[in-house]
């Protein structure tokens, strides 16, 4: 079976800053991932090399066997650490724009996540709170049956709560069949809802395990064993 | 993909454009009226304080809708492609090319309406006072008789094939206005700090480029008989022909250079896009 998203030989250098080095991860259909790393470890660059934003100084980069490009952006769904979604449009022209260039895009599905969230629909990006507008932008890129859903810092920078609403809205929307991407350092709070870990630190892939194995090899959980390799 | 690309731009834009051009006309008819109201008014007194503010007003505002579509191209290119937005726009299934064409399109269609809205707010205003004005319309009739006589003089085919060169001259030389503003700003932006000020040097630098390239062009084509070439064919056939062959070498020249400054861009934002 082709992986969903496959890096061989990966690396990235900024200059003579290497933000990633030799990277070398496949993950199977159906699975939620978490890429768990402190900050600057390399996970947003990862995340941007999937997407096509960055060009990789050696190695390759594959979702569903394709090099990043028009026809792996039609299957992944990106979530950036930040509101990239055009402020002057309201959440009705969101929706015409993702349904005019996806063709995975649910639009019932959308609307139906914005009504529990009890938005007016008309009302602009730019008149609504910082959170409002990470939930609107997450219920876009949950709205896709994508294959790879990549979320960058899904759940940094909110509340108690709306980090409960984001996480359910990962959980109740993404398609079996697809591979989930959570780039995090906040762990204990993704833990539960996730199957894989990535751990990487200084740009290398530090361990690739399931939950379960970490639980039954180190009798920790998964934040406890991050705090252990990661101790300062 | 491009046509999508080009409703949600021209949709963008639109919300910025549409006010000033209304806006613009309505100044237009304004000073129309206020013109007709000097005109009426025996008395002059305040109304030509009004009228003073009003036509200052009118051209207030077409100097504003000219400014607006050269700040609309820049600033959708900065701020949807390499600002925050870019991070949507680069990750739909649409390529580079086809991201670079759709602002390059929409661009050059605002400059073309914003000449036309511009002629138009002249034709308002005078016919705001068409009544007050003695047009002699035998005369006119007469004039653009002979002058449509003299156009089918050259052939009906001659004149359609004249507008459509004309047309993409004119397309290609706003491309070409806005492409030299895109490669500066894909430049700038590639490097992680002062992005903005790099892209307003690297614009005067591509100008200093272009200013000794179009000469260096014109001669190294002059030494290689392409304008000799030319000129004897200029010479040697009819014409209208004539004034095909003229229309694209203008074309062709606006082309190459369109290319020289397009190559660069397309790279850099394909391969060292630098998002904030």
């Amino acid at each position: 079976m082709t992986a969903t998203f496959e890096c061989k030989g990966l690396s990235k250098n900024f200059g003579s800053t290497q933000a990633l080095e030799d990277v070398n991860i496949s993950i199977a259909p159906g699975r939620v991932v978490g890429l768990l790393g402190p900050n600057g470890s390399g996970k947003t660059t990862l995340i941007k090399l999937a997407n096509g934003l960055l060009t990789p100084s050696e190695g390759e980069v594959l979702i569903c066997g394709d090099h990043p490009g028009v026809e792996s952006k039609a299957v992944v769904s990106y979530l950036p650490d930040k509101t990239c979604m055009p402020l002057w449009m309201n959440a009705l022209q969101l929706m015409d724009f993702f349904q005019d260039f996806y063709r995975d895009f649910d639009r019932q599905r959308a609307e139906n996540m914005l009504r529990r969230l009890g938005l007016d629909d008309r009302q602009r990006l730019r008149q609504m709170s910082k959170g409002t507008r990470e939930k609107v932008q997450l219920i876009m890129v949950m709205s896709r049956k994508a294959k790879l859903y990549l979320l960058d810092e899904p759940i940094g920078g909110v509340d108690p709560a709306t980090r409960d609403y984001i996480l359910d809205t990962i959980i109740r929307n993404y398609d079996p069949e697809a591979v989930v991407i959570i780039s995090t350092h906040l762990i204990s709070d993704v833990e539960e809802i996730l199957d894989e870990v990535l751990f990487i630190n200084q740009g290398k892939i530090r361990l690739q395990a399931s939950v379960d194995d970490i639980r039954q090899q180190y009798g920790k959980s998964v934040d406890e064993y991050f705090r252990e390799v990661f101790k300062c | 993909m491009l046509g999508k690309l080009i409703k949600h731009e021209f949709k963008a834009s639109g919300r910025i454009m549409g006010p000033f051009i209304l806006v613009c006309l309505g100044l237009s008819v304004l000073a129309g009226l206020s013109i007709r109201g000097m005109e009426a008014q025996m008395d002059y007194g305040w109304f030509t304080v009004l009228f003073g503010i009003v036509m200052f007003l009118f051209v207030a505002g077409l100097i504003a809708v000219c400014i607006m579509a050269l700040v609309v191209c820049i600033e959708r290119f900065r701020k949807n492609l390499l600002g925050d937005e870019g991070y949507l726009m680069f990750t739909l299934p649409v390529s580079v090319d086809e991201h670079i064409f759709a602002k390059l399109i929409v661009s050059s269609v605002w400059f073309v309406v914003t000449w036309l809205v511009c002629m138009l707010a002249f034709v308002l205003m005078f016919l705001c006072n068409l009544d007050m004005i003695e047009v002699n319309w035998s005369e006119i009739s007469y004039v653009m008789d002979q002058v449509w006589a003299k156009l089918l003089d050259f052939g009906l085919l001659h004149i359609i094939g004249y507008i459509l060169e004309l047309l993409a001259l004119i397309f290609a030389g706003c491309c070409f206005t806005c492409i030299q503003f895109y490669s500066a700003m894909a430049i700038g932006y590639s490097f992680s700090n002062h992005k903005l000020l790099l892209s307003v040097v690297f614009f005067f630098v591509i100008n200093v480029a272009l200013s000794i390239l179009q000469p260096l062009l014109l001669a190294v084509t002059g030494n290689a008989g392409l304008l000799d070439f030319m000129a004897n064919s200029v010479q040697n056939i009819s014409g209208p022909a004539a004034v095909h062959l003229v229309m694209l070498g203008a074309f062709l020249y606006a082309l190459v250079f369109f290319v020289i400054l397009y190559i660069p861009t397309r790279l850099l934002l394909k391969h060292r896009l630098n998002l904030p």
